[in-house]
């Protein structure tokens, strides 16, 4: 099935039906008020019981009131001003309003590189180093970690897809293949929706993206709006395979008769979906930033670092909401009350003590200055000028230099969430600049 | 599922005290199982990131010699948690090791050539294994002549000073054993590496040389390698830097493009000087 069109009505239904075999997140407000809005999983609400008026009956009033764009952006809006509906997932009857609007606060990388993850467990016997004849020290696999049931993403956003594809040169390199994100991404089937009205902070043309790209996914959904004089209808969703597990996916949909083949009528739609989006987006894009690796080879030592990082709080918001920063700490999390102490290691006795504990793995930032600090106390990276530096040298030069990619996809998170406006359009354009008035070529001469 | 975190066990067959101080112990470990002992394989230079279970990770060359079979060496100086607590250990204790990582001393474009080592401190770990590579009677061959420049802070701070005497009494090695500050029962020669360097003063004809230690030491080292007419090209040595991953992923190691790591540990002058200054 190459294209697959259905009802934005029936897109509660879709979803169930694809969570009796996927797990299936969906772009999702936080449970916690205030909280950043991320992708979670889509839990299928048991059907009303017969007479009683279902939750779309009885919030259709509330809806319209409340997902104005604020609200649904900040991930505030769920429960309405009469904090009904709080709950882990939004009344099902909004979501399409809600998936029009947003570009969720978290990434759609934690599907896959989760924040905080266990890479390994520890049993060791005799607290410190066995049984002093090379028994009673086991490293496993924890449980859990890796997903059982594959896996739908329903509604990324091209940015963010792509995001996988600079992921996958990192973690799925061929010297040292990290199954943890390869065997999630394996089992995850994307359908991506096309975006269309970017929004004011996005970028992805000037990083070889586009708001209807397809990198990184398996389906592209375009979200058509009601034709006018239809009151009745909240519009369509047409949605197109890219990848063969995609046209899979809507196959299954198309077997199950939740929607029918597109008329060319709607093919149309859809180009002027794109064209519309592209023009939008056109306007006040930075320079391209795929040829910016030349400028800044040659830059390293210019003043404008000194000038840029002045205003950087280094609160490391931009690397953790960034889709593509896949930097990690890895930390030793022993099991609470297991203690080891230093000395001796205990030999013999009838008590031996038991040490059990995961390695675990966490998002870092390179904007931290222990980041790169050395037992010693030495730091390459000492202050907030040679830690802003790397961040876009490695995003603009050094990962190109590796994977012939940029490291950034336009998504504009960093520029919408940093504190005090660095705002990473500005610094690509100030760097191209400085390329095109021959500064770059002085200075590394 | 490759878990490219997954460590090996290894037990610590031997401690050997290595300082006064005792802040610096060699550690003599062999793998538990077998089959993970014979598939090991290494090349000097590289490094392992040895687990404490229950405290963490650390990355530390082996300076051991692959010519050494069955057994790995690791010098450590206390210094941090991990290698606190790897102090703390004890003979028979087990660790984590994983690894072999990074890249290693071209030791294929060494030979016929004349090697000239220059070590300070703790550095002389990683020279080691090179060294001791060079020395095996099946290699030596292939190797011309072999000096080797040694100094640390004071006599107490030597390191391997069991492996030292070897040295110094094979006539197949001008070796030159310094130090900072002698004391009471010091006999031997006193001043900076980088002074003796010059005062050897090694031909840079048909030569590599391969240097580790304090920063300021290998920065002089480097100074009076290029006054002796040495072109960065023919200047090795090793660099560290806070890992995590060792293999190339958690993105705090870079120097530019460079991920000590992976590309590194071990660089040319030459590339260095290519990559921005940030080390």
């Amino acid at each position: 099935m190459a294209a697959l069109k259905i009802t934005k009505m029936a897109l509660n239904s879709v979803l169930a039906l694809m969570s009796e075999r996927w797990d299936v997140f969906v772009p999702s407000p936080s449970p916690a008020p205030g909280g950043p809005s991320g992708f979670r999983l889509f839990e299928p609400r048991p059907m009303p019981a017969p007479g009683k008026p279902g939750p779309s009956e009885r919030d259709s009033s509330v809806n319209r009131q409340t997902c104005d764009e604020d609200t649904l952006w900040n991930g505030t809006g769920q429960g309405g001003q009469k904090g009904r509906d709080r709950e882990n997932h939004l009344p099902e009857e909004r979501l399409p309003q809600f998936l029009r609007r947003v570009l969720t606060v978290k990434p759609l990388k934690e599907l896959f590189f989760p924040r905080s993850e266990p890479i390994l467990g520890y049993c060791v016997d005799g607290a410190f180093g066995g049984n002093g004849d090379g028994t009673g020290v086991s490293v496993f696999m924890p449980e859990g970690v890796l997903p059982g049931k594959p896996r739908v993403v329903f509604g990324a956003r091209p940015c963010d897809a792509a995001s996988l594809t600079v992921l996958d040169r990192v973690f799925a390199d061929e010297a040292y293949p990290d199954d943890f994100y390869i065997s999630r991404r394996k089992n995850t089937i994307i359908v991506g929706l096309g975006c269309n009205v970017p929004a004011p902070t996005c970028f992805c043309p000037a990083t070889g993206g586009d708001p209807f790209g397809t990198a990184g996914l398996d389906v592209l959904a375009y979200d058509l709006p009601a034709l006018d004089g239809d009151g009745s209808s909240q519009g369509h969703y047409l949605m197109k395979a890219v990848t063969r597990e995609g046209e899979a996916l809507l196959g299954f949909l198309s077997e199950a008769h939740l929607g029918e083949g597109p008329s060319e009528s709607d093919e149309r739609a859809c180009m002027a979906l794109e064209e519309r989006a592209r023009k939008a987006i056109a306007a006040g894009l930075p320079a391209d930033t795929q040829s910016l690796g030349r400028v800044l080879g040659g830059i390293f030592n210019h003043p404008y670092w000194a000038t840029l990082h002045e205003k950087c709080l280094g609160c490391a918001a931009c690397t953790y909401l960034c889709p593509t920063c896949h930097c990690f700490d890895i930390s030793e999390e022993p099991d609470p009350g297991a203690s080891r102490s230093g000395g001796e290691s205990p030999k013999g006795g009838p008590e031996r003590p038991r040490l059990t504990g995961v390695r675990v793995r966490n998002w870092d930032s390179c904007m931290f200055p222990i980041f790169t600090l050395h037992t010693s106390g030495h730091n390459p990276r000492p202050t907030g000028l040679e830690r802003v530096r790397q961040r876009v040298m490695h995003k603009f030069y050094y990962f190109p230099e590796n994977f012939g990619a940029v490291a950034c996809v336009g998504c504009g998170r960093c520029v919408k969430y940093c504190p005090v406006n660095l705002d990473i359009r500005e610094v690509i354009s100030h760097i191209a600049a400085l390329g095109g008035t021959g500064v770059a070529e002085s200075i590394s001469a | 599922m490759r878990n490219p975190y997954l460590p090996d066990i290894a037990r610590i067959e031997k401690i050997i005290q290595e300082t006064a101080a005792n802040d610096v112990k060699t550690f003599r470990v062999t793998f538990v199982d077998d089959e993970v002992r014979e598939r090991f394989s290494y090349r000097p230079g590289q490094f392992s990131e040895i687990s404490v279970f229950g405290v963490g990770e650390a990355p530390i060359s082996i300076t051991s010699s692959p010519t050494q079979k069955g057994y790995l060496e690791f010098s450590v100086k206390k210094m941090g948690v991990l290698t606190t607590a790897l102090h703390h250990s004890a003979e028979g204790d087990l660790i984590g090791i994983r690894g072999p990582y990074g890249n290693w001393f071209p030791v294929e474009s060494m030979e016929g050539k004349n090697l000239v080592f220059i070590g300070g401190g703790i550095g002389l770990a990683p020279l080691r294994s090179l060294i001791n590579y060079v020395l095996d009677d099946e290699n030596r061959g292939r190797f011309n002549d072999v000096t080797i420049i040694y100094g640390a802070r004071s006599p107490g701070d030597l390191v391997f000073k069991w492996e030292l005497e070897k040295w110094e009494k094979r006539r197949d090695i001008d070796f030159y054993l310094t130090v900072d500050k002698g004391d009471a029962g010091w006999s031997g020669r006193e001043g900076f590496v980088p002074t003796v360097l010059m005062e050897v003063s090694p031909s840079p004809e048909n030569a590599v040389t391969i240097t580790c230690g304090p920063p300021i030491m290998i920065k002089f080292v480097i100074q009076n390698l290029l006054k002796l007419g040495f072109t960065p090209a023919q200047i090795v040595t090793t660099l560290e830097m806070r890992m995590k991953c060792g293999v190339g992923k958690c993105g705090r190691c870079n120097i530019g493009s460079k991920y000590v790591c992976k590309d590194g540990p071990v660089f040319t002058y030459e590339e260095l000087q290519r990559m921005p200054q940030e080390y």
